[in-house]
């Protein structure tokens, strides 16, 4: 008897246990704008191939609120994600792979037409947690824009910067790169006058931004590296003095031997078919798309 | 043992009796935006001929407002046209991309660049690094029949759309709007009255009126100055939001050109807003125009120079030309009028580059130090009309009280080194060559031309 009273109360939890499926709609209703030209390259030649959304038109919610900005041009938005295409992700894709940035890339880059200005600096792009990225002063380019050193300065220093930050908190690189210049980093004090150019380079840093931290300094190694032009190098040792270009040296050689080791990546290779390409670049014929 | 079982079984069987809770809604939080959102692209896209818009940049209006028109398209593009110039030239269309968010609440955004639309957003650089700080997103407050209003997203000012006739014409609107600003500038104050009583007294600043009045709604009257930031339309002026003066709430102002006044057009109110000139007004951009004779002392060392000189129009109600035709026919000053007080002021400028890149300017002299200002500054020299002259308009040029300050109570007239690009030829300037000192130094000696205590009485033509 106890037996069937037992029975009777699963039965009735068994009963209690209604069904309630997951709905034939979803709650959330996508967006039912279509897509441009613009955006059906975009979905074809990021979304598709490398896993990553790119956002010409300002999405309010992915921007910074504290500046105050201008969304882009599209057919400038256009240009800029064609040569970020070809200079960075295809440069990687050579080296190491498709798969490479389809696992490792930012998965957003947002453009935006106006820079984000402070009454003292104005920001070329900024990162988040190696899922984001932000360009600035999309619709500052001009035919004349396709060229190394503004590309280079502006947005594909960026590029390789920020990456190359996902790299290292992924795996980090040896201790030993911060024992290089240990007491010359300077924080916050990186913006001051005294923290020149040249005062950089002798003290074993290729930018006065180098200064700010190690992490700072091992990524702007490997950005300015890989796209400053040939002899460009040589030049800032030539400024380092003997005792500069043995810390940029020795920084260099971990940097390498770190990406080797650890990504398998040659960043000689790297640097050279970047630098190829750039010589290739006026074969895509994107002044076209800022006249 | 066993009975312990039942007492888990139970408790699960009465938890699982909760009664059921109907939904307060037919559909879920993201259904029902999704539909608000479908609604509103359904109410812009149905206005064929657009909307026009009252749009208010800067957080204080402080610039007033801008009437722009819209006609969102169903396929996600907008085009827009301002009334004031923008990156555009008043009046002209530009398309770019908007799309209805679901945001702090259903948003409106114009997410692609557009010269007119983003003119009030984008930032100046370092020095101005917010613009004039004007919204580009827009979350919606409402839908009135045709009336749809928004609040900027970043500086919150209230946006309202208006759905367009289908004879509706901007570029007639845009010349109407430009009559009434023309109308306007003549103007530099305004008495805000109900028949003879004045209630109070505005200053018609960058498309604000700068209201002064006496309260009586507290126990003791007291002296109340606001800010009242308005748009001009095709017939008139509109505040950007209502307004309560001593119990009118006044917004909507039509002008009635034969009274030569505004009138509120909103109900319950029989406000208007008379041109007032103040008691210490000057004189009228009309009674300017003109030729003066035109006395100073201490001309090129200390001679009385006489000339007819000649005011006349740059733009309406704010700025003349300058011409002294004895002297330089081809050089023509600037000269700014100020409406509020029916003044005019003299400031620093270059007039002209000399044939070998040198440039004349006019430059504030300071007779007691017997040096000169040469940066543009806050010097001026103001027109200050001798009221008792039975009759006569007569001006003497002063500094505008900051005599004893600076010592500024004339000009001279001096060519400087280059840094305008503005070309000139020996064929347009005949008579301006180098040096330091304007003019052909056997002509006129040594000295710049030095104009002090300036005296100028109008000529009756």
């Amino acid at each position: 008897m106890k037996n069937i009273l037992l029975y009777i109360v699963v039965a009735l939890l068994a009963a209690s246990c209604v069904e309630k499926g997951p709905r034939d709609e979803s709650i959330f209703v996508d967006s039912e704008t279509a897509l441009d030209s613009v955006g059906q390259w975009l979905l074809e030649n990021y979304t598709y191939p490398y896993n990553i959304n790119v956002f010409y038109k300002l999405t309010d919610i992915e921007i910074d609120r504290s500046y105050e900005v201008a969304p882009a041009i599209p057919r400038k938005a256009l240009a800029i994600a064609k040569v970020l295409k070809f200079m960075f992700y295809e440069a990687y894709a050579e080296v190491l792979g498709a798969d490479f940035m389809r696992s490792h890339s930012q998965r957003v880059i947002q453009l935006i037409g106006s820079g984000a200005f402070t009454n003292l600096t104005v920001k070329k792009g900024s990162a988040e947690s190696g899922m984001k990225i932000i360009l600035y002063k999309i619709n500052d380019l001009a035919p004349t824009s396709i060229n190394q050193t503004l590309l280079s300065e502006w947005y594909l220093k960026t590029m390789f910067h920020e990456f190359s930050h996902i790299l290292h908190q992924k795996k980090d690189y040896p201790t030993s790169f911060k024992l290089v210049t240990p007491s010359d980093y300077v924080g916050d004090e990186w913006t001051s006058d005294g923290n020149t150019l040249e005062i950089a380079l002798q003290k074993g840093f290729i930018s006065t931004y180098a200064r700010a931290e190690p992490h700072e300094d091992f990524v702007e190694i490997i950005a300015f590296y890989v796209v400053k032009p040939d002899g460009w190098w040589e030049e800032q040792e030539a400024l380092a003095g003997t005792e500069g270009t043995a810390l940029l040296r020795a920084k260099l050689d971990i940097v390498k031997t770190y990406l080797r080791d650890v990504w398998a990546l040659d960043l000689d290779l790297l640097r050279a078919v970047v630098q190829r390409r750039f010589s290739e670049l006026e074969e895509l014929h994107i002044e076209d798309l800022l006249k | 043992m066993k009975h312990l079982l039942y007492i888990p079984a139970i408790l699960l069987l009465l938890a699982a009796c909760v009664p059921v809770i109907e939904d307060a809604f037919d559909a879920s939080a993201s259904e029902r935006t999704a539909a608000r959102q479908r609604e509103l692209k359904a109410t812009l896209t149905a206005a064929p001929n657009g909307w026009l818009v009252d749009y208010y940049p800067d957080k204080n209006a402080a610039l007033g407002g801008y009437a722009m028109h819209i006609v969102f398209a169903a396929d996600g593009q907008a085009t827009v046209a301002c009334e004031q110039e923008t990156n555009l030239p008043a009046g002209d269309p530009f398309t770019s991309n908007y799309d209805i968010l679901a945001d702090q609440s259903v948003t409106l955004s114009f997410n692609t660049y557009n010269p007119v639309m983003h003119f009030f957003s984008e930032p100046a650089g370092s020095s101005d690094v917010d613009g004039l700080a004007g919204d580009y997103e827009f979350i919606h407050v409402e839908t009135v029949d045709d009336r749809v209003e928004f609040i900027g997203k970043k500086w919150k000012q209230r946006v309202v759309m208006r759905r367009c006739a289908p004879t509706f014409d901007f570029d007639a609107y845009v010349a109407s709007v430009n009559n009434m600003v023309e109308t306007l500038s003549g103007y530099g104050m305004f008495a805000l009255q109900t028949g003879a009583n004045i209630l109070g007294t505005a200053t018609v600043v960058d498309r604000s009126f700068n209201l002064t009045y006496t309260s009586t709604s507290g126990q003791d009257a007291t002296e109340v100055s606001v800010k009242l930031p308005y748009l001009i339309t095709a017939d008139g002026i509109r505040l950007n939001k209502p307004f309560v003066l001593e119990g009118n709430t006044i917004e909507n102002f039509l002008w009635d050109e034969a009274a030569k006044q505004y009138t509120c057009a909103d109900p319950g109110t029989n406000i208007s807003a008379v041109p007032y000139f103040p008691p210490d007004y000057e004189l009228q951009y009309e009674e300017i125009l003109g030729r003066w004779a035109f006395q100073c002392t201490g001309y090129t060392g200390g001679v009385t120079y006489r000339d007819t000189v000649v005011f006349a129009l740059k733009k309406k109600n704010a700025s003349f030309t300058l011409t002294f035709p004895g002297l330089f026919p081809i050089v023509a000053l600037d000269v700014s009028f100020n409406a509020a007080k029916g003044t005019i002021a003299i400031a620093n400028q270059v007039i002209l580059t000399t044939v070998d890149g040198n440039h004349l300017r006019l430059s504030l002299y300071n007779y007691t130090a017997n040096s000169s200002y040469p940066a543009a500054g806050s010097y001026g020299l103001k027109g200050v009309w001798n009221h008792d002259e039975g009759g006569v308009r007569r001006m003497t040029l002063d500094n505008d009280g900051r005599q004893a300050a600076t010592g500024i109570y004339g000009f001279l007239l001096r060519a400087y080194l280059p840094n305008t690009t503005t070309a000139a030829t020996a064929d347009t300037h005949p008579g301006i060559t180098s040096g330091n000192y304007l003019g052909n130094t056997a002509d006129y000696g040594t000295t710049n031309y030095r104009f002090y205590s300036c005296v100028l009485t109008k000529l009756n033509d």
